[in-house]
């Protein structure tokens, strides 16, 4: 993913606010930012808490969504989460330059990762920041490495 | 996977029975300094030579087919790379291992099957080491960019 740097312009004869968005080409990431700033709904997914209450979560928070029990759990920054959808629905609406599906089971946001490790079993592990660690097949380094070099 | 490990299965059927033939060739060369194809006792255990060349290809093809679907093995989400490798070993062992003995390429002595198993055994070690110490670098790249986000 490449860095994103913000800064304010004034043009005092300016009424409207304009957006330039600049970078080396159009890539995922940058369409994903041009959606956000376009619909700033975009980005949010609704999940349930613990108690059934509907919440609106900024998805920059999530750090995991994996299927447990036919649901999907949501674990944020903030807390865990319900989900009645499936991980392919879920996958759609998520900004595909920051979230990545590690498994049949599992969505994590790699903006979250703290860490990944590659063990003496041979075992790639990945540990989150919150200290969550999962894990994923090691064929999934080359399409991490492009996510995170923002060439996918 | 299921179509892909079907594909090695019978791709590595195919060269196991090329392999298998060549290697008895130069090893029946090398022992006897003549042109054998097969090893002479094969011939009195299956009665005639087409049944020891018939013998002896179609088990080579399953020691290849054993060998190169068991590439699969790898690719299983799941297993790390050293239970992968073990599982590979283990199933190449259990199948060549027989046919060997039953080919007459080795003796059905312990200290044939010994070298033999770790002949495999020091190969796959080396594999091993050569896969992890690529994954290490690539993962130690990928903690590298993520000091970059």
């Amino acid at each position: 993913m490449k860095k994103i740097n913000v800064r304010f312009s004034r043009e005092n004869d300016k009424s409207d606010i304009d957006v330039i968005f600049c970078a080396s080409e159009e890539d995922r990431q940058v369409s994903s930012l041009m959606d956000r700033v376009r619909d700033p709904l975009a980005g949010h997914i609704t999940v349930h808490d613990h108690n059934g209450s509907s919440v609106t979560l900024n998805d920059m928070t999530v750090i995991s969504i994996s299927t447990e029990n036919k649901k999907l759990k949501v674990i944020t920054e903030d807390g865990e989460y319900e989900l009645r959808k499936t991980l392919r629905d879920v996958e759609k609406n998520l900004d595909p330059a920051r979230f990545l599906k590690i498994s049949r089971y599992e969505i994590i946001n790699l903006g979250k990762v703290r860490k990944f490790d590659f063990s003496v079993s041979g075992s790639f592990r990945i540990i989150m920041q919150n200290g969550l660690e999962t894990w994923a097949s090691r064929r999934l380094i080359p399409d991490i490495r492009k996510r995170l070099e923002g060439k996918e | 996977m299921l179509s892909k490990t079907v594909q090695r299965i019978i791709m590595g059927f195919v060269l196991g029975m090329a392999i298998g033939n060549v290697i008895a060739l130069i090893t029946g060369y090398v022992s006897t300094g003549n042109t054998l194809f097969f090893a002479p006792e094969l011939i009195a255990r299956t009665g005639s030579q087409l049944g020891a060349m018939t013998a002896q290809t179609l088990l080579s093809g399953l020691v290849g087919a054993v060998a190169f679907g068991g590439i699969s093995w790898h690719e299983m989400e799941r297993p790390g790379m050293l239970i992968s490798a073990l599982l590979h070993f283990g199933t190449i062992m259990a199948t060549y291992i027989p046919i060997a003995v039953y080919l007459y390429w080795i003796r059905p002595v312990p200290a044939d099957i010994g070298i033999m198993t770790g002949i495999m055994a020091v190969a796959f070690f080396i594999i091993w080491i050569i896969m992890y110490a690529k994954y290490k670098a690539e993962v130690r790249k990928l903690n590298d960019l993520l000091t970059t986000i």
